[in-house]
């Protein structure tokens, strides 16, 4: 199904320089719009560029994972994988300057909810915020429509924990003799768990990240699945496939690797900083 | 969007999903989605409109017209254009959940689309906890017996329930069962496809409804026999047969039907299009004249039974 997908479609980039190129564009376009009356300099020190802007949303990737893995009642593990494609979809044509991500987290998370038929309503959703319930259930009715809008409609998210589930299950019955499996899970699962903080879930597809996570920790365990992939998995494709498939997982495996750990405090302070210049007043009425 | 607590409608959001998923030729496909802008005029409430490529006709109202006529090799084309689409809706794991004639367009060209997913839903083959889906779906006159009798955990077979009414509704020009309640429609099932009982339908004692509705005994079993007044291809009679059959295991799949002789055989399926070129005005079930009027025993009530009437949800063509 995946191929055939608005995912694959219009989703998944070529790599890390189009994206860049993408939220550069996304935070010109708000600087433009609104610093017309600032020279230069001031310009730059007034407005975030996309570096900060990049951090900011970083942070509420955390946010967003730590609230759903606090959410009453326990939320299965794909609402996580949706409502975090959402939110990363979302930022790649709009600014942090222009929808406050603290908005724009939650109602990711409602969306996606309701998309992975998770059944809750607003008010056990909202319930799982500590305070001013009311309000942000209204923000999120009135923010879910532009959400949907800025996703182009485009709801259904294909994540690679499924794709990970049928890998142990065909190694499970087409290689018994790897004993192993299920340790191996905890192990895969955490390298998903990162690669959604990183942009590959933008660039690849959910079976090759779930490939990545298992070759990942399969090595760590000195298990060898190199016969497996290669005689089993892409036995009908031809050589080049192979290639590409290896490359690609040496891409992935890159991108984990490079993508820097956030300084979460520095974050509070560019915050700080952005709270300061937000303007209601000028926001688009959606 | 109108009295929505819960936001956005989880079925349109379904609808939306299951049309981006589906692109086949015998299901109607979604061109795109628009919104009208929130301002003081519309209360700022938006409205949603999807936007379907363009059908010409229905089958609801092409059946109404007495005007249309359809050779029996043109009944073959369009059943086998409305399974090959069940098909392939059901190997994506989408239930229709509301066949009827009026959800059945038809291009000027005679392609067959299977349309109106408002009620569709994704379904799973359930391995532990069965399913739990509501049943108060699909119209009641194209309503298969499990679902009167409040099944749950039903399956593609409800939508070749409906394939089967559509089918007989070729021949007869009007739907072969309309009840006027759950209880009226059940009492017309059995006199057409015989009592429901345990014996023919396994496990049926099991579902909620079974015991609390007065189900006809004694009924003999009279598809072939009441449809041939109509019906005189004896391969139809016996595809009629297979998928009005009560006990939804039994009931013959999508993939089988197609492989049914009556596909096979002389008269082989023939194209729609010379047949339809002689209608050229478009007709839908609602431009034409209010058809079987008199034949329903509460005159005018609507027969239908929507959980969630998406007012701001508007189909555009
Ligand atoms: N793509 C289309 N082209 C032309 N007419 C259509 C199309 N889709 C629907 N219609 C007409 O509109 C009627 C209602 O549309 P439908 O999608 O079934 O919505 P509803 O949920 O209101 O029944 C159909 O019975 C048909 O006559
Ligand atoms: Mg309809």
């Amino acid at each position: 199904m995946f191929p055939s997908s608005t995912q694959l479609k219009f989703w998944t980039y070529s790599g890390t320089a189009e994206l860049n190129r993408l939220r550069i564009e996304a935070n010109q376009q708000f600087v433009q719009k609104y610093g017309r009356e600032y020279n230069e300099v001031s310009r730059n020190e007034f407005f975030l560029n996309t570096a900060e802007e990049t951090k900011i949303r970083r942070h509420y990737e955390y946010v967003l994972k730590e609230f759903c893995n606090g959410f009453q009642p326990t939320m299965p593990r794909y609402v996580l994988g949706t409502a975090m494609m959402y939110l990363k979809r979302f930022y790649l044509h709009n600014s942090v300057m222009n929808f406050h991500p603290e908005d724009i987290v939650y109602t990711c998370v409602y969306l996606a909810c309701k998309v992975e038929e998770f059944n809750v309503s607003i008010l056990q959703f909202v319930a799982n915020v500590k305070s001013k319930r009311e309000e942000m259930a209204e923000m999120i009715l009135s923010q879910e429509l532009l959400l949907m809008h800025e996703l182009h409609y485009h709801l259904t998210v294909h994540g690679p924990l499924r794709p990970l589930e049928g890998l142990f299950i065909d190694i499970k019955t087409r290689c018994p003799d790897v004993l192993e499996t299920e340790q191996l899970r905890r192990g895969a699962e955490d390298f998903i768990d990162r690669s959604f903080h990183t942009d590959a879930c933008l660039i690849f597809a959910p079976s090759q990240i779930a490939l990545a996570a298992l070759l990942s920790c399969s090595s760590k365990f000195g298990l060898n699945l190199d016969s497996y992939v290669a005689n089993k998995l892409v036995v009908s494709s031809d050589k080049e496939d192979m290639m590409k498939m290896v490359e690609n997982i040496k891409r992935i495996n890159l991108i984990l690797k490079t993508t820097e750990t956030l300084d979460r405090g520095q974050v509070k302070e560019l915050l700080a900083e952005a709270g300061a210049m937000s303007q209601p007043g000028e926001q688009p009425q959606e | 969007m109108e009295n929505e607590k819960e936001g956005f409608p989880i079925t349109a959001l379904r609808e939306i999903r299951i049309l981006q998923l589906l692109k086949h030729e015998n299901v109607v496909s979604l061109l795109e989605i628009c919104r009208t802008k929130a301002t003081q005029f519309n209360r700022y409430k938006s409205t949603f409109y999807l936007v379907f490529e363009f059908c010409e006709h229905d089958l609801a109202g092409l059946l109404s017209n007495a005007n249309v006529k359809f050779s029996l090799g043109e009944i073959k084309k369009v059943m086998q254009q409305l399974l090959n689409g069940l098909y392939y809706i059901h190997s994506n794991k989408i239930l229709h959940r509301d066949m009827k004639a009026a959800n059945i367009l038809l291009t000027k060209n005679g392609v067959l689309k299977l349309a109106d997913f408002g009620l569709a839903r994704a379904f799973s083959h359930s391995k532990g906890q069965p399913n739990r889906y509501t049943n108060r779906v699909v119209t009641l006159w194209y309503r298969p017996p499990e679902l009167l009798l409040g099944e749950r955990n039903y399956g593609p077979s409800i939508d070749l329930w409906g394939a089967g009414c559509i089918m007989a509704e070729m021949w007869t020009r009007s739907p072969i069962m309309q009840g006027s309640t759950e209880q009226h429609q059940l009492q017309l099932i059995s006199q057409l496809c015989g009592s429901i009982t345990r014996d023919i339908w396994p496990g049926v004692d099991n579902l909620e409804l079974f015991t609390k509705l007065e189900l006809p005994a004694g009924q003999k079993r009279k598809v072939k026999e009441r449809l041939k007044l109509y019906v005189r291809d004896q391969f139809a009679l016996d595809l009629l047969d297979k998928l009005l059959a009560l006990d939804p295991k039994q009931r013959i799949d999508a993939d089988s039907a197609l492989n049914h002789d009556f596909f096979w055989t002389d008269p082989m399926p023939l194209e729609l299009g010379r047949m339809l070129s002689q209608h050229t005005t478009s007709m839908f079930e609602f431009l034409a004249p209010p058809r079987r009027r008199g034949i329903h025993p509460h005159g005018g009530q609507k027969p239908m039974q929507q959980p969630n009437p998406d007012q701001h949800f508007e189909r555009v063509f």
